[in-house]
């Protein structure tokens, strides 16, 4: 699969390609969020009426729909099934209608929105990270800069995974990810002096937390290559981190029957690597770009279905989930001298926030999207733990060897 | 200046370009000594740094547009020092990384090139049409539209000088700029080096580029150990590496 610009610029002429992205995005979300909230056949129809309109005035053509949609028409099909057992047919019906509407009508805006038209809209919906130190030129830069590293990150994931084959290391997640994740830093350090030597002004391009904080530290000697650009870069190329690590195979490890993603991983690596802010930060990158329909999200979804869809809600939890690794991890876990106790500890702290905070996103979405009790969704996500908490494992073993080498990745 | 250069970029070296002058600079970095006391006055057009791994070279370079500052001594453009004025200079003193990968920074060609545009406040009808001539001088026309990360070696090198190029720098500062090309496309870098109007300093182990030079310096271990001409200086950097 490949992700890239070329990869979305099949939006062709329609009438729809026409109209607003704001305005079309803030229809979806008012329909999105009025069928939801009152559960009536005739306006669910509507809705459903109003979505084929969409596709027809996105001029999408019926192939690629099918195409598309094929793996969340086996969802929605599930989620009637097990609602009709639960809560009756009719209900069951709705709730089949009711996502089908929602799914169509945001694969209309999508297909009739060009990447970057849709990034200006999230652009402006993020502008409140400003307080963190983030202006909008610096998020769009470092959503661009991400886009840029996912296929390089991808494929220096597949070198390191053969160098390690040759060494007999194919089964140890940590010899792939630690060299991956090490290559990924160093080559931040330089593109930050790159950045700064096309006379990039950081210092006009922030505010905020970070500006605040590095002023006091290091008030007189202005050194390049640190500093914002450096906070930008590493949000991007771990964002890109994230994205790459949903686009390779999944791994299995010997005690856990199912295949497990490795996207997750990425989300919880970015709080146990990054601290708290840029951690979260990272995860927004990769969830903006993937709503705006960049095809990240785990086995190449992307667009504004994933987020409608019943496992959006895992999705959104991860820029929070990153948050509360990252204040774990940073204040507390790599705290002790003890060695076995920090893996631990930072164990502990990705199962708190990359398990604890995104399922508490998750279940409850599953729950309203999927029309499905809360005491299902609940079990249903049970058959994720066992392959989430391997993955705060590798996380633990990873983040401490990494912060053992870049002391200072915390502390920037 | 040698054969290799064209007749123009010989009758119109930027007489504009301020010299660019380190004084009793010292670069110290976690306890250990990269640079001592190290005086130069760059001011010829085409200027070769030569020198083993780790001697310092790099750290030399950096120095010059202010991406590093040196712990004692003193960096000066003209009349602008890299400690004070690190952004006015930047716009001096371009500079072309080793490994044009850490230096592209947009997923597609021309958004790359016009990145430094937009840095200095460039917009619309001139950004495009710097960004097309820039293309079309280096050759590069073809790969207006394409992604970054499908690019050849090659041409991520071309890419990246172009991206200097464009802001229209008085110096251009270029860290071993053939080492990780092919015969061929090293040989179109220096062709394209040879051409440039601008002042190049150049860092780089590709002798047959040193000796394409008007002046080259010879650093080992954090000194000046050679500074005159390129055949002798060559001859003397053989003589350091154990080569001779």
């Amino acid at each position: 699969m490949s992700v890239s610009a070329s990869s979305l610029s099949t939006v062709g002429p329609s009438p729809l390609a026409r109209v607003p992205a704001g305005l079309k995005f803030a229809v979806l979300f008012a329909v999105g969020i009025l069928i939801y909230v009152v559960s009536s056949w005739p306006l669910v129809l509507a809705a459903l009426a109003l979505a084929i309109v969409a596709l027809a005035a996105a001029k999408v053509h019926p192939a690629r729909l099918l195409r598309a949609l094929s793996g969340l028409l086996i969802i929605i099909a599930l989620v009637v099934v097990i609602g009709a057992f639960t809560r009756g047919y009719n209900a069951a019906a709705m709730y089949g209608v009711r996502l089908l509407a929602l799914c169509l009508f945001a694969f209309a805006v999508t297909m009739s929105t060009r990447f970057h038209q849709m990034l200006a809209v999230f652009e402006r919906l993020f502008a409140p990270v400003r307080w963190l130190g983030f202006s909008s030129a610096q998020m769009s830069l470092g959503l661009s800069m991400t886009v840029r590293f996912i296929p390089e990150i991808r494929n220096t994931y597949f070198e390191v995974r053969e160098a390690q084959h040759a060494r007999g290391l194919q089964g140890s997640p940590r010899a792939v990810l630690v060299p991956l994740i090490a290559r990924t830093l160093q080559s931040a350090q330089e593109v930050a002096l790159a950045i700064d030597s096309r006379c990039y002004d950081s210092e006009a391009a922030s505010g905020g937390l970070f500006a605040r904080r590095r002023s006091s530290a290091r008030a007189r000697v202005a050194r390049a290559g640190t500093g914002s650009t450096a906070n930008t870069v590493h949000v991007a190329v771990v964002a890109a981190l994230i994205a790459a690590l949903g686009l390779v195979p999944p791994i299995t490890l010997g005690v856990v029957p199912v295949p497990i993603t490795l996207q997750t991983l990425g989300v919880m690596l970015a709080g146990a690597l990054l601290g708290p802010w840029r951690g979260m930060l990272a995860c927004l990158v990769v969830v903006v770009l993937g709503f705006a329909g960049l095809p990240i999200f785990a086995g190449g979804a992307g667009g504004l279905g994933v987020l409608l869809s019943p496992s959006g809600g895992y999705i959104v939890g991860w820029a929070p989930g990153a948050l509360v690794v990252g204040l774990l991890v940073k204040y507390l876990a790599l705290r002790p001298r003890t060695l076995w106790l920090r893996y631990l500890l930072v164990a502990i702290s990705a199962v708190l926030g990359g398990i604890g905070v995104v399922y508490a996103f998750g279940i409850p979405w599953t729950s309203v999207a999927g029309g499905i009790s809360l005491k299902a969704s609940l079990i249903g996500a049970g058959v994720f733990v066992p392959g989430d908490s391997a993955k705060a494992v590798i996380t633990a073993l990873v983040a401490v060897t990494i912060h053992r080498r870049y002391r200072s990745l915390l502390g920037a | 200046m040698t054969a290799t250069a064209t007749p123009e970029s010989q009758m119109s070296p930027d007489a504009l370009a301020p010299p660019l002058v380190l004084e009793d600079v010292t670069v110290e970095r976690e306890g250990k000594l990269v640079l001592s006391h190290v005086s130069l006055e760059l001011a010829e057009h085409r200027i070769a740094i030569l020198g083993p791994n780790g001697s310092g070279k790099s750290t030399l370079l950096r120095l010059l547009n202010g991406l590093l500052s040196p712990t004692t001594g003193e960096v000066r453009v003209g009349e602008l020092t890299t400690a004070h004025h690190a952004k006015q200079i930047r716009r001096e003193v371009g500079f072309v990384f080793q490994n044009p990968d850490n230096q592209i920074v947009m997923p597609v060609v021309c958004e790359d090139i016009a990145f430094g545009l937009r840095n200095l406040g460039i917009r619309g009808t001139e950004l495009d049409a710097r960004v097309h001539a820039v293309l079309d001088s280096l050759g590069l026309e073809r790969l207006y539209d394409h992604e970054t990360h499908t690019l050849s070696g090659g041409e991520k090198q071309m890419l990246a000088l172009a991206a200097v190029l464009v802001m229209e720098p008085s110096t251009i500062v270029l860290d071993e700029p053939t080492t990780m090309l092919d015969l061929r496309n090293s040989l179109r870098v220096r062709r394209e080096i040879a051409r440039l109007s601008q002042r190049a300093i150049v860092a780089t182990h590709d002798l047959e580029l040193a000796l394409e030079c008007e002046r080259a310096v010879v650093i080992d271990a954090g000194q000046v150990v050679f500074d005159g001409a390129p055949a002798a200086a060559v001859s003397f950097h053989r003589e350091l590496c154990g080569a001779a």
